[in-house]
């Protein structure tokens, strides 16, 4: 009679018949970082949604300043010349980020206008918004910046 | 004579050809954690989905809100804000503090062709309609800011009396989310300004 043996190769002694508690111990860690892996990827897409939505929200806060700008009078044909387009016409302003409420609570962020002379001849100036938000996930914190940007000739 | 073949479990000797009713408990216990887990972390990613599809959607929605009202503004000859009332635009007066919950922007100087922006009180939506009977349209439900959606400012942000050439429009809107798909209820704000170009 011929014996086909069909024992896997390359195992250890005959005391070693099982799995031992290490290689258990190693699956086991295995598939928790696989599990855990799952969880933060799922994790990190909610905060980056979370995120890209406030950067929205602080993109059209932004905007609003630069339409303050915009009303701003700046007409030099006439006498007196009147200009409005000035920095100082336009503070730092504290306003509401946020589109929700809920979770971490009320984004705040902070409107920067830089209004600077590109030209003389013809007159133009460029304005700048930043808009300096701060996004908060867990213990994790970081300060954000959407811009928006203009030239702007006289009335 | 046919071979025969004799299956060797894992080196196993004579005595134990299967697997003990141990090893095979343990296994089980195993695979149902590692199942357990995968399962959970699916089940916590379509929670996680559900709550983003509902907050995104509401974002997307805005930012529509707010993409259509700037061009209209950017674009339109002349706007006022009023109150909207019995399927009726009324004005504020010149001389009143120009702030209230319904907008009319003329495309053109033809007053009989407007786009109307407004909250219907009766069942609390942010509306939008059009000069062509039929057009109306709900942008946003649950508008928790019925009487100060529209704001007529100075570039300084002071609240004007009268509508001037370079009048700022602020906007803003303030509703809620119900309660969806087990994701709990929620409140959204949206604040602009706009002017003409």
């Amino acid at each position: 009679m011929n014996l086909i043996s069909l024992s896997p190769p390359g195992r250890g002694s005959r005391s070693q018949v099982g799995m031992t508690l290490a290689e258990v111990v190693v699956a086991l860690a295995v598939a928790v970082m696989m599990v855990a892996g799952l969880l933060g990827g799922y994790t990190y897409s909610t905060v980056s949604g979370e995120k890209a939505r406030l950067s929205l929200a602080a993109n059209t806060r932004a905007l609003e300043r630069l339409e303050d700008t915009h009303a701003a009078i700046w007409n030099v044909s006439g006498w007196p010349v009147v200009d409005q387009l000035v920095a100082t016409n336009f503070p730092p302003k504290l306003v509401v980020i946020h589109l929700a409420a809920q979770g971490p609570g009320i984004t705040y962020g902070t409107n920067y206008t830089t209004i600077s002379q590109v030209s003389l001849s013809p007159q133009l100036r460029r304005v700048r918004v930043d808009c300096v938000w701060g996004f908060q996930s867990g213990k994790f914190s970081s300060l954000s910046t959407n811009t928006v940007e203009t030239l702007r000739g006289p009335d | 004579m046919k071979p025969s073949i004799r299956f060797h479990a894992w080196s196993r000797r004579s005595g134990e050809l299967a697997f003990t009713l141990t090893e095979l408990m343990v296994s089980a216990a195993i695979l149902i954690f590692v199942v357990g887990g995968i399962v959970t972390a699916n089940l916590f990613g379509m929670r996680m989905f559900q709550v983003e599809q509902t907050k995104l959607s509401v974002s997307d929605q805005a930012r529509k809100i707010v993409g259509v009202l700037m061009d209209e503004i950017h674009s339109c000859e002349t706007f006022q804000v009023g109150a909207f009332t019995n399927g009726n635009f009324t004005g504020l007066s010149p001389g009143t503090p120009q702030l209230g919950p319904a907008l009319i922007i003329y495309p053109t100087t033809n007053a009989t062709n407007f786009v109307m922006y407004f909250v219907d009180t009766s069942d609390q939506t942010f509306r939008r309609a059009t000069s062509m009977p039929g057009s109306t349209r709900t942008l946003a439900h649950s508008v928790t800011n019925a009487t100060d959606l529209f704001r007529a400012q100075d570039y300084l942000g002071n609240l004007l009396t009268n509508m001037q050439d370079n009048t700022v429009l602020h906007f803003k809107l303030e509703f809620f989310q119900t309660a969806r798909f087990g994701v709990p209820p929620d409140y959204y704000k949206l604040e602009t300004s706009t002017t003409r170009h």
